[in-house]
């Protein structure tokens, strides 16, 4: 008999198999379920995602691809030289319907680390300068600067306030725009979505192939291109920050209580010749040691920088029990001169790539 | 694409108190002028005259993007306006020039026409719930403010009726996830025209369905939406209501919108209570809403020349439609709402949208008040020349020294009881402008009936 045959004749057997394989599952999932648990009860505290953070991650990973898919979509659409398809018309033109990223999740290419390194990054110095500025005040040396002048710092200033401005939704929600993205991530999403949609356009609604490479790249690299005319926040603040005196502890005290803190990272940077886009993994450094190291080899004096290391801990910290382990950064503080601890940032010196790597052997570190 | 201009040092002006660009660089001046203002006159570029009155208002420095119009192309401008005396002082930067948007859902010059557009006199979008992401400008004509049917289910707009083979189109195309043409429909606030619904199916990135896009034929007897042109400011001087519902109807439409998207963790999990505070804001913008269209209908109820249609219409029919509208709300309480059967017809004059209206109000009153678990009766009988609905519920009824002031302006029986107290005012107003009327009959403990009669038009 066959197995059909058999499977008919005995539909019992059937219901059994079924019931078997649904207890496997159930095993299986509660199996999973108790080891992600483990994983996030062993996680050191500081390590693990709050909700806030979770869901600021996810909204600015989406809002960056829907950035780059609007734009292709976009672009295709107004395309006269393809020949017309009203099935891809009408769901590329329809913005609820989510083409790039579902085709990306599944091929792997999402989440990528990198959007969500720069998406946890972009939420915590959002969140450090919401805190800060709720009991803080605009600061006036800052607020002057944009004021009556035209020379370069006036513009400088304007300009911050501008990307400043793109880096805030509606409702004060912390955005990552394309411009802010380091341009070769920028450029990798860009071509994965574009790939994305050419795969959505010649597999679901057979549009020809080359006709929509030829539409699809060339709205790509215009949009690339277009890209790389773009400054974004850190660039911005970096600018600023280069024409001020960024050693002055009350300016730093100002843009901190102030809670600009791509103008904090600009100005600390700045002193201690750190790359910008390097500082904030330091200054955000839930125990504050990586802060104490910039601002000692900043320069600040004791008193200036345990105020404004104390006063960013508190705007980071999420939980009392875990109070920021001062003892230790100040312990390092008055062990170390500015030149000692600027040594101890040479790590962070180096080229991102080379340090990534002496990372990953285990050789990295103050050496 | 945008290309970038940028400009190295910001541009100033000013404002003096009456709005008139009194002071400017050259190139603001340029802006002034190619946006049709004449020297010295007010600034005529609304979106900074706009930002220029608000920080004067506040007193204090507000700064903004804006986007403005400049010749053929778009101007990306940050502004920051800042009060100085009664003047305002303005500083422009950014000056990025964009091609100006061309939203995509417009065919581009020369493109034919897609499939769906080529018969339709308006046009719709669904998500994969059938409910209504967008309706085209044109449909304003025939269904009056397009706002409120987006976020509604399609079949809040339409009944749908069997197609060729006896079927229904869309549902076969639902099913499917494919096209469909010429799916027979009626608007149901304007029972009187025919039309027809053409889709295509929207597919996202998975290949899920993901809603429709279609168009809509106007076939027979399509009727003009409501003419309001008697409520419009040209008309009536002092419109306040009117525009007071224009203006705010559509922001606090789009704070329940994200609100109940919040709450519904489109976005990914949230905190319980996060998404409680969502339904809150969702909950008090929907009470926002009913007010402004209660005080809309307060000041056209009491005109003097208010003069409700007088058509032919099926008052048991639109019971029945007024009950499926708040089927919802019932269910919610788990409430059977006992409406007159389909075979039921009563004949009656009034103006069809006015007396939907009075009866989702008395049977949105009975649901509200009616206890969980409970039943709303609807009935429908004639009373000689008098065509009648009655409504009734198991509610805790209403002492006959209170009968009197349910009706009255802003009266609501208690200060925590919900609602504008505007309802039954309003729906006893507009029953009397018919040559009808609603009166109620009830007594502490044993719920309430109201009886909504109008004029059958014979005798």
């Amino acid at each position: 008999m066959s197995e059909r045959g058999q499977n008919d004749a005995n539909p019992g057997g059937q219901r059994d198999e079924a019931l078997r394989a649904a207890a496997v599952r159930l095993s299986r999932r509660q199996g999973e379920r108790a080891a992600a648990a483990l994983r996030e009860l062993t996680d050191p505290y500081p390590l693990r995602l709050s909700d806030r953070q979770r869901l600021a991650i996810e909204r600015i990973s989406h809002r960056l691809i829907e950035e780059i898919e609007d734009e292709l979509r976009g672009a295709i659409l107004a395309d006269d030289a393809l020949p017309p398809n009203d099935s891809l018309e009408a769901s590329l033109g329809a913005g609820h319907v989510a083409i790039a990223a579902p085709i990306l999740e599944q091929a792997g290419l999402l989440p990528d680390a990198r959007i969500v390194a720069l998406a946890l990054e972009r939420s915590d110095m959002h969140e450090a300068g919401r805190r800060l500025r709720e009991g803080g005040s605009p600061g006036q040396r800052l607020s002057g600067l944009v004021g009556e002048g035209s020379d370069p710092q006036s513009s400088a200033a304007m300009a911050l306030l501008i990307a400043e401005s793109r880096a805030n939704l509606r409702f004060e929600d912390p955005r990552l725009p394309l411009g802010d993205v380091p341009a070769d991530i920028r450029e990798s999403l860009i071509w994965q979505v574009a790939a994305a949609l050419r795969h959505y356009a010649v597999e679901r609604h057979d549009a020809p192939a080359n006709e929509i490479d030829r539409s699809v790249s060339g709205a790509a690299d215009r949009l690339c291109a277009d890209m790389r005319e773009e400054s974004g926040l850190l660039e911005a603040a970096a600018a600023l920050a280069a024409s001020l005196d960024a050693g002055d502890a009350e300016l730093l005290r100002e843009a901190l209580e102030a809670g600009r803190i791509a103008l904090y990272c600009g100005l600390l940077g700045s002193a201690a010749e750190i790359d910008i886009a390097n500082v904030w993994a330091l200054a955000g450094d839930p125990d504050g040691l990586g802060h104490a190291l910039l601002l000692r080899a900043a320069g600040i004096d004791r008193d200036a920088g345990a105020s404004l290391v104390m006063a960013l801990l508190g705007a980071l910290g999420d939980d009392p029990a875990h109070p920021g382990g001062a003892p230790e950064w100040l312990g390092v503080w008055d062990s170390l001169d500015a030149a000692g601890a600027g040594q101890m940032l040479d790590h962070w010196r180096r080229a991102p790539a080379y340090r990534d790597a002496l990372t990953a052997i285990g050789r990295g570190g103050a050496s | 694409m945008s290309g970038a201009v940028p400009i190295d040092a910001p541009v100033r002006g000013r404002l003096d108190a009456e709005g008139r660009l009194v002071e400017a660089d050259p190139r603001l001046a340029r802006l002034h002028r190619q946006a049709g203002g004449a020297k010295d006159g007010p600034l005529a570029v609304p979106q900074i005259a706009e930002l220029a009155r608000l920080a004067s208002r506040l007193g204090l420095l507000v700064s903004r993007q804006v986007l403005a119009a400049e010749g053929d192309t778009d101007l990306e401008l940050t502004v920051q306006a800042e009060p100085d005396g009664d003047d305002v002082r303005l500083s422009l930067s950014g000056w990025r020039e964009k091609q100006p948007y061309t939203p995509r859902d417009e065919p581009e010059a020369g493109r034919p026409d897609a499939y769906h557009r080529a018969g339709g006199d308006w046009f719709w979008e669904t998500d994969r719930s059938l409910r209504l992401v967008s309706i085209s400008a044109d449909a304003r004509e025939t269904i009056g403010d397009i706002g409120r049917f987006v976020g509604q289910p399609l079949t809040s707009l339409f009944r749908f009726g069997d197609g060729e083979r006896d079927e229904l189109p869309i549902l076969r195309a639902l099913a499917e996830h494919e096209r469909f043409e010429r799916q027979p429909a009626a608007l149901r606030e304007a029972p009187g025209g025919l039309y027809e619904l053409s889709g295509l199916p929207l597919i996202d990135g998975r290949g899920d369905f993901a809603g429709f896009r279609g168009s809509v034929r106007i076939v027979e007897g399509a009727q003009a939406a409501p003419d309001d042109g008697e409520l419009s400011p040209e008309t009536i001087p002092d419109a306040l209501g009117t525009q007071l519902d224009r203006a705010l109807r559509a922001p606090i439409d789009r704070i329940v919108a994200s609100a109940e998207s919040i709450r519904a963790e489109e976005d990914g999990p949230l905190r319980d209570d996060y998404a409680e505070y969502a339904s809150d804001i969702a909950q008090a913008g929907r009470h926002l809403l009913a007010l402004i269209g209660d005080l809309s209908d307060l000041q056209a109820v009491e005109r003097e020349d208010f003069e409700p249609r007088r058509e032919a219409i099926d008052l048991a029919e639109i019971a029945r439609q007024a009950a499926g509208l708040l089927s919802v709300r019932a269910d919610d309480k788990h409430i059977r709402v006992d409406a007159p059967p389909e075979d039921e017809s009563l004949a009656a004059i009034g103006d069809y949208q006015r007396v939907l209206q009075i009866l989702v109000n008395l049977i949105g009153n009975a649901v509200r008040y009616a206890p969980e678990d409970s039943q709303v009766w609807i009935r429908s009988e004639a009373e000689g020349d008098l065509a009648a609905v009655i409504v009734a519920d198991q509610g805790r009824g209403i002492a006959k020294e209170d009968q009197p002031r349910i009706f009255e302006k802003f009266e609501r029986l208690g200060a925590s009881e919900p609602g504008s107290g505007l309802g039954l005012y309003i729906s006893r107003r507009l029953a009397r402008a018919m040559g009808g009327d609603i009166d109620v009959d009830s007594a502490p403990g044993q719920g309430a009936r109201f009886v909504l009669t109008l004029p059958t038009g014979e005798g």
